[in-house]
C-alpha cells in the first residue's frame, strides 16, 4: 500500500509541475491557489485524478473459470446416458461381485436363495405366534415383502462405496460415474430373481389371492428402479466426500426395516397411523411392489408418491451427477 | 483425427482428512457462524496454467521429479480428470496403460480374463471373442488359460495383462513409464509388439524417469516442475536442459562441492 501512495504523490507532483510550467497556477501564491481557473484546468485536474486512482485501485486478476458448454443437468444426463450404454462393463461388475462373493463355495450363489429362504421360514414362524396371525396370511406377504425389501436396502448400502470400491477404473481410464451405480443395480436384480424362487415355493404352499393385479408389478419395479438410481447416486457421491454418510446410511437403512412394514402387514397399523406409510417411502415403493403380487388393490396415492419419488430424485440426481461427476475422481 | 488440447490447465487436488470429510464439520461450518466456519482444507496444486497442443505424429514424452505432475498431465490427457480452470479438448480414442491388469479378476480364467480386459477396453464381446486366439498365442500361457488367474505367477499374469492390453490400437496411447512383462526371452517379443504399438497409434505420452526412454521413443519432450511447464520442445534440447539440471542437482546435495565454491567472490 505505501508504495502505491508513493507512486500517486508522485503523479500529483507531476500534475501541479505541470501546471505551472504552463503558467495556470502561481508557483509564489500562497497555498498554490490557482489564479486562471478555466475549463482546461479543470479537465486537466479531472485526467490527473483519473491516473491516480488507477495506480490506486489494482484491477484484480480473475481467470475466467472454464466455460461451461453443457449446464449440468444436461452433464448429468448424458452420464446416465453413456453409462447405461457401457452395460457390457457394468454386466462384468455386476457378475463380478456374484463371482467374489461365491466362488469356491460348492453351492454358489444358491447360498443368496437359501439364507433368504431360512430367514423368511424363521421369522414367518416366530411372528405368526407372536402376532397371531395365520402362517397362510403372513407368510405370503412376509416372503414377497422380505425379498423386495432386500433389493432395495441392497442397492443403497451398496451404492455407499460405489466410488471408492470403483476408484481403480476412475483413476485409470475415463468411465462414466453412473457405470458402478447401474453394476450395483444390476447384481441386485440378479440376487432378487435368486431370492423369486421363495417367493414362488410360498406362493405354492399358500397361494393368495391372484388376479390382474399382477401386471402393476412392472410398473412398480420400473419406479423403485428409476428411484433407485437417483437414491444410489447422490448416496454415492455424498459417501465419498463425507465418510460418515457411509454409517449414517447403514443406521437408516437397518432403522427402515423395522418401521417399514416388511415382517407385519400394512393393515396391521391402526388406522389413525396409516399416513406412516404413506411419508416412509421404502413403505410406498414397498407397497407398490408387493400388492400386485399379493393381488392386493393399491390406493392411487401410493403411485402418486412414488411418481413423485422418482422424479423428485431424478430432479436432485441428474445435477447433483452432472456437477460431481468428474469431482468424486480427487475424493477417493 | 487425432488431437489433445490443453488450454491454460490448473489441477487443484482437495486434500481431505477425517475432520474435512465429517458430516459434522460440514453441517456446523453451514449452521454456525463465521467462527464455527473451517477452512483447513489444504489443495494441492498439481498442474498450474499448462497450454499444450499435440496432433497426430506427436511422440511426447514426460520429465521431471516425482510430484512434478506427470500422472496428472497423463490423466488429464486421458479425459480422467476435468481442470478447474481451463479446457482440454481430446479428439480420437484413448488406451491408457497406466493400469494393464484393469477389469482383470483372479478367480476367472485367463480365457475369460481376455475377455473382461477386452471389455474394459471398450470392445464388444464378439470382437474380443475374435481377438482371444491370437491373445492367447501372444501370451504362450498354453493350458494355462483353462485355469483361474490366482494360481499364476505374477509374471503369468502381467504377461497375460500385457498381452491383451497390446492387442487394441488406439489414437492415442498413454503410458506411464514403459510397461513390460515376462522373462528375458518374452521381453524381446514384448519389446517388439510395443514398437509396434506405438508405430500405429497417432499420438503417444509416455511419462519416465529413464531418459533412454524417452529419446529413443519421443519427438517432443515436456519437462514439468512443481506443475509448471519448466520446458517444453524437441526432444534433445529438452533432455539435454533436463540432464544438465540433474547433473547440476547432484553436485549442489555434494556438501563438499557446495563449500568449495567461494559464493562470494563469484558475486
Amino acid at each position: 500500500m505505501k508504495h502505491k501512495l508513493v507512486e500517486a504523490s508522485n503523479v500529483l507532483q507531476r500534475c501541479l509541475a505541470t501546471l505551472i510550467n504552463r503558467g495556470l497556477l502561481d508557483k509564489n501564491a500562497a497555498n498554490n491557489t490557482l489564479v486562471k481557473p478555466p475549463k482546461i484546468v479543470h479537465e486537466f485536474l479531472q485526467e490527473s485524478l483519473k491516473e491516480i486512482m488507477s495506480s490506486l485501485l489494482v484491477p484484480q486478476q480473475k481467470t475466467p473459470f472454464r466455460p461451461r458448454n453443457r449446464s449440468v443437468a444436461k452433464r448429468g444426463w448424458n452420464d446416465l446416458v453413456d453409462g447405461f450404454e457401457s452395460w457390457r462393463v457394468w454386466h462384468l461388475m455386476g457378475v463380478g461381485t456374484l463371482r467374489r462373493r461365491y466362488s469356491r463355495s460348492r453351492l454358489g450363489q444358491f447360498w443368496t436363495t437359501l439364507t433368504t429362504g431360512i430367514m423368511i421360514a424363521a421369522m414367518g414362524a416366530v411372528y405368526s405366534l407372536l402376532f397371531h396371525v395365520k402362517l397362510a396370511e403372513l407368510l405370503p406377504s412376509l416372503a414377497s415383502g422380505f425379498v423386495l425389501w432386500s433389493f432395495m436396502s441392497g442397492v443403497i448400502n451398496e451404492s455407499t462405496g460405489a466410488v471408492t470400491n470403483s476408484g481403480n477404473y476412475f483413476l485409470n481410464q475415463d468411465m462414466p460415474f453412473s457405470v458402478p451405480i447401474f453394476g450395483i443395480i444390476y447384481y441386485q436384480l440378479i440376487t432378487l430373481a435368486h431370492n423369486a424362487v421363495i417367493i414362488v415355493i410360498v406362493f405354492v404352499i399358500f397361494p393368495p389371492s391372484l388376479n390382474f393385479n399382477i401386471l402393476l408389478f412392472f410398473p412398480g419395479m420400473l419406479l423403485i428402479i428409476i428411484s433407485l438410481i437417483s437414491i444410489s447416486s447422490i448416496t454415492a457421491i455424498l459417501c465419498a466426500r463425507y465418510r460418515d454418510v457411509i454409517q449414517l446410511v447403514a443406521n437408516i437403512i437397518q432403522t427402515a426395516f423395522f418401521v417399514t412394514p416388511v415382517m407385519f402387514r400394512p393393515d396391521a397399523i391402526p388406522e389413525n397411523y396409516r399416513w406412516l406409510n404413506l411419508i416412509n417411502p421404502f413403505a410406498v415403493l414397498l407397497e407398490i411392489s408387493r400388492s400386485p403380487l399379493l393381488g392386493n388393490d393399491i390406493h392411487w396415492v401410493n403411485w402418486a408418491i412414488a411418481l413423485g419419488l422418482a422424479i423428485g430424485g431424478a430432479l436432485v440426481a441428474i445435477p447433483m451427477i452432472g456437477h460431481y461427476r468428474k469431482r468424486v475422481i480427487f475424493w477417493i | 483425427m487425432a488431437r489433445i488440447k490443453l488450454d491454460n490447465v490448473t489441477i487443484e487436488y482437495p486434500i481431505f482428512t477425517s475432520h474435512t470429510r465429517s458430516l459434522k464439520t460440514a453441517l456446523i461450518g453451514r449452521l454456525g457462524g463465521t467462527l464455527a466456519k473451517f477452512h483447513d482444507t489444504i489443495i494441492v496444486r498439481a498442474l498450474d496454467n499448462i497450454t499444450l497442443e499435440l496432433g497426430e505424429g506427436d511422440r511426447l514424452g514426460l520429465v521431471g521429479h516425482n510430484g512434478a505432475g506427470k500422472t496428472t498431465f497423463l490423466r488429464v490427457a486421458a479425459g480422467i480428470y476435468e481442470p478447474q480452470r481451463g479446457s482440454v479438448d481430446i479428439e480420437g480414442s484413448i488406451s491408457s496403460l497406466t493400469d494393464i491388469t484393469l477389469g482383470m479378476d483372479p478367480e476367472a480364467t485367463g480365457w475369460e480374463n481376455i475377455i473382461f480386459r477386452c471389455i474394459f477396453m471398450g470392445l464388444t464381446f464378439a470382437e474380443a471373442r475374435e481377438r482371444s486366439p491370437s491373445i492367447a498365442e501372444f501370451s504362450e500361457l498354453g493350458d494355462f488359460l483353462n485355469m483361474p488367474v490366482r494360481t499364476y505367477s505374477s509374471g503369468m499374469f502381467l504377461r497375460l495383462a500385457f498381452a491383451i492390453s497390446t492387442s487394441i490400437y488406439p489414437d492415442i496411447l498413454i503410458m506411464d513409464e514403459m510397461v513390460s512383462a515376462g522373462d528375458a526371452q518374452f521381453m524381446t517379443k514384448a519389446q517388439a509388439r510395443l514398437t509396434d504399438l506405438i508405430g500405429k497409434t497417432k499420438i503417444l505420452i509416455i511419462a519416465s524417469h529413464n531418459t533412454n526412454v524417452i529419446t529413443t521413443l519421443c519427438n517432443k519432450v515436456l519437462w514439468l516442475k512443481h506443475g509448471h511447464i519448466k520446458m517444453f520442445g524437441p526432444v534433445h534440447e529438452v533432455i539435454k536442459e533436463f540432464s544438465a539440471s540433474l547433473v547440476q542437482a547432484t553436485e549442489i546435495s555434494d556438501p563438499l562441492a557446495d563449500k568449495e565454491i567461494p559464493t562470494q567472490l563469484a558475486n
